[in-house]
């Protein structure tokens, strides 16, 4: 079922980072085989002679472009990013990252809010990747970015939503999309977030560095699939005694 | 002496000359001139000078 993000309606709860494929010519393949609707690009200097070649032409033009602004170290460098994101691709949409630490890549929330706040008056579409706290992201909301992304443990650990409690009072106060972002490793990692109420989940080591990055996004948008309906259909509480299946009544009588 | 993504260049000319002369694939690129997004159209007016600081930026794969 379609959703409403970005001033946009798309399909796929599941986004997809770009980093670290072993080839840029397996992209269209990962989008058409899970018919991914946005995918993250980053913004680098290039190599003598432009070798690396250009991920953009590998890229089906359907598909929405979300910049990313990693490798920015305070919120003026994001702006620059973002500035040079939207005169290559014309996309509006940026995925604010901010990082000063290299050992965690953990967001510095504080710039990132700096920045948001100046690329929504310029009229981007803003996606903030944050640290999960509940009063930043309701800052974010306020300054009117598009959804919030926090991070459900560090780039590329794959632990999971080690944030859990941090995340849920995101997801039930925020009105804006949540989307959790950066170190889930397993499908049941993606299914779990969806299950909480999270609106999309973004991936990439999960399945940019796993054996077949193709059919690991079909494993990831089965499970945010599953998830999701879910969610919708409302997940069941957890209880302390066993209830039984099947009837506790006309049992046989006892040998 | 200009720099060019960090490395020294003599040069005359103007930034799309330079781009010629480096073989860089002008499609899908930005120029920064001193940190400043230099537009395309003005690559070929805007001639390079001594102190100027030149970035050549594209798009690579990134979460």
């Amino acid at each position: 079922m379609s959703f409403l993000i970005g001033g946009k309606e798309i399909n796929s709860r599941l986004f997809i980072g770009t980093g670290k494929l072993p080839s840029y010519e397996m992209i269209k393949s990962i989008i058409e085989y899970s018919q991914i609707d946005v995918v993250t690009v980053a913004v680098r200097r290039i190599g003598k002679g432009n070798t690396w070649g250009n991920i953009i032409d590998y890229i089906p033009k359907e598909t929405i472009l979300m910049i990313n602004t990693s490798g920015a170290r305070d919120y003026k460098e994001a702006v620059k990013i973002a500035q040079i994101g939207r005169e290559l691709t014309k996309s509006d949409w940026i995925k604010v990252e901010i990082e000063a630490d290299t050992k965690y890549l953990l967001p510095d929330n504080e710039e990132t809010i700096k920045a948001s706040e100046i690329l929504v008056k310029e009229g981007f579409k803003v996606f903030p990747y944050i640290t999960p706290d509940l009063i930043v992201a309701k800052k974010l909301e306020s300054i009117g970015v598009s959804a919030v992304m926090p991070l459900g443990s560090p780039i590329g650990t794959n632990k999971g939503i080690a944030a859990k409690e941090l995340i849920k009072p995101i997801i039930k106060e925020i009105k804006v999309p949540v989307i959790i972002d950066a170190g889930l490793g397993r499908p049941s990692h993606a299914a779990e977030a969806m299950e909480m109420g999270a609106d999309a989940c973004l991936i990439n080591t999960a399945i940019a560095t796993s054996n077949d990055p193709i059919k690991m996004t079909k494993a990831f948008k089965m499970a945010v699939d599953a998830g999701r309906s879910a969610y919708e259909i409302g997940v069941l509480q957890e209880k302390d005694y066993a209830d039984a299946s099947s009837p506790l009544t006309g049992f046989l009588r006892g040998v | 002496m200009a720099l060019l993504n960090d490395e020294k260049i003599d040069f005359e000319g103007t930034v799309l000359e330079l781009l010629e002369k480096e073989g860089i694939n002008k499609e899908n690129i930005v120029v920064l001139v001193n940190s400043e997004i230099l537009k395309r159209e003005l690559w070929s007016e805007r001639k390079i000078k001594k102190e100027d600081y030149i970035e050549v930026v594209s798009f690579v794969g990134g979460g």
